[in-house]
């Protein structure tokens, strides 16, 4: 073990299924990650009966992201996958997230969603460029989660993500926060 | 080495060669690596897997120094990889062949027995073997290897978990696997029978232990949620629902 892994990756089968591997690894860890942050804005405004309709639209936006998830987990028993070893770390850091957001205010919770599936949305794009022609079925995955991950994402800046106190305080935090995730995800 | 071996090793890789399983049996290295392994099999339950053991067996098993570097290059540790593979087979075809709706106590039972009697063949050498992974630097190894019977096991059993219990599951089987596999070192019984009531009781304790688990989750959730007030202190008081 510690004399392969002192070597550089050699390319081949066996890098190329590793690197497949940590992709999934860390998508799904992702859409893990996004369903407890709508669960965390939605356990607050599910208590506000003025803030229906910001809690209808997380329900809608945490389904999508069940569903992925759901499509994730297949995969990963598919193909032998193990999960990252930090998920109840990212479960209750996405919770807490999510429930701080929605604590500041529903702009603030709509910009924690814009920041989040931005990154979502490149951390996705750089997905697709990496596999190019291989594996078109979990390349097509992919790009239609991404698709949905824009479309949230505009949706919140419509309702004024933007426009949140502290917006580019706030939008920075979080981006580095998810880009440290992914980074730590695909390994451990 | 014999004609035919010689012509398989020097042969270009066939198309019919399963190029997803690199150790695969078209692999001709494997088949020097089972030969090589047979007879430190015999050799290690006298003398442990150590260099000088290890090349008494190349010499029964008519290994060239170079067809043993090939077939096992970091020596011991590779040829109790590839043992410990072939029980791990015999556990897996075991638990696939359970009929559905065989509760996972069942299989787990099964595919801890399954694998010691494959290993029990050359009791001695299993435990020579444990000794030899016990060592410090053999540390990661012994891990790695000890992991993935734990890993194999809860994988043929059909294991879905794609969260923190895909770890907690595999560390528990493997907890009881070592300690049963300890305890059967010591078992001098013909029908191992001690062992196997031994595994029943470890079993037992790992499901009392999520008893009392499902319990404690149950106690938690009757604590009242601080959100409810935290939520207030923000947006002031709600009209009930």
């Amino acid at each position: 073990m510690s004399e392969r892994s002192s070597r550089p990756a050699a390319p081949g089968r066996r890098f190329v299924q590793d690197r497949l591997a940590e992709m999934i690894r860390v998508d799904h860890a992702g859409e893990y990650g996004a369903t407890r942050i709508y669960e965390g804005q939605r356990a607050v405004f599910s208590r506000l009966p003025g803030a229906r309709k910001i809690a209808a639209q997380l329900a809608e936006q945490e389904a999508d992201e069940a569903v992925h998830k759901a499509a994730f987990d297949e995969l990963m028993v598919a193909r032998k996958v193990r999960p990252t070893l930090l998920g109840p770390l990212w479960g209750a850091a996405g919770y807490g997230l999510g429930v701080v957001t929605a604590l500041m205010g529903e702009k603030a919770a709509h910009a924690c969603t814009a920041a989040v599936e931005e990154v979502i949305e490149d951390h996705y794009r750089e997905q697709l460029e990496e596999l190019g022609d291989s594996e078109p079925e979990i390349a097509a995955m992919i790009a239609r989660f991404r698709d949905e991950e824009i479309a949230h994402k505009d949706q919140a800046i419509a309702e004024g993500a933007k426009e949140a106190f502290g917006h580019p305080v706030l939008e920075a935090v979080i981006k580095a926060g998810c880009r440290a995730a992914i980074a730590v995800c695909q390994k451990i | 080495m014999d004609q035919a071996t010689r012509l398989t090793y020097f042969m270009p890789m066939t198309p019919s060669a399963d190029l997803t399983h690199p150790i695969s049996r078209h692999d001709p290295v494997s088949a020097l690596r089972d030969r090589f392994l047979d007879a430190a099999l015999d050799e290690a339950g006298f003398s442990g897997w150590f260099p000088a053991s290890l090349d008494r067996a190349r010499l029964a098993a008519g290994l060239s120094e170079g067809e043993a570097m090939l077939a096992a290059p970091r020596g011991a540790i590779d040829l109790i990889d590839a043992w410990f593979d072939r029980a791990e087979r015999a556990m897996e075809r075991a638990i696939e062949a359970c009929e559905p709706g065989t509760k996972i106590r069942d299989k787990a039972r099964l595919a801890v027995r399954v694998r010691l009697e494959a290993l029990a063949t050359h009791k001695e050498s299993l435990r020579r073997a444990a000794i030899y992974l016990a060592m410090p630097n053999n540390a990661a190894d012994a891990l790695r290897i000890g992991w993935r019977a734990a890993d194999r096991a809860w994988t043929s059993m059909g294991d879905w978990s794609t969260d923190f219990n895909y770890y907690s599951k595999r560390t528990i089987l493997l907890g009881v696997h070592l300690a049963t596999l300890a305890f059967w070192l010591q078992d001098d019984s013909d029908d191992n029978a001690p062992t196997w009531a031994f595994l029943d009781r470890q079993l037992s304790g790992v499901m009392q232990f999520e008893k009392v688990k499902a319990q404690v989750n149950q106690l938690v959730d009757r604590l009242p949620d601080p959100l409810g007030l935290i939520t207030r202190l923000r947006y002031g008081p709600q009209p009930r629902p």
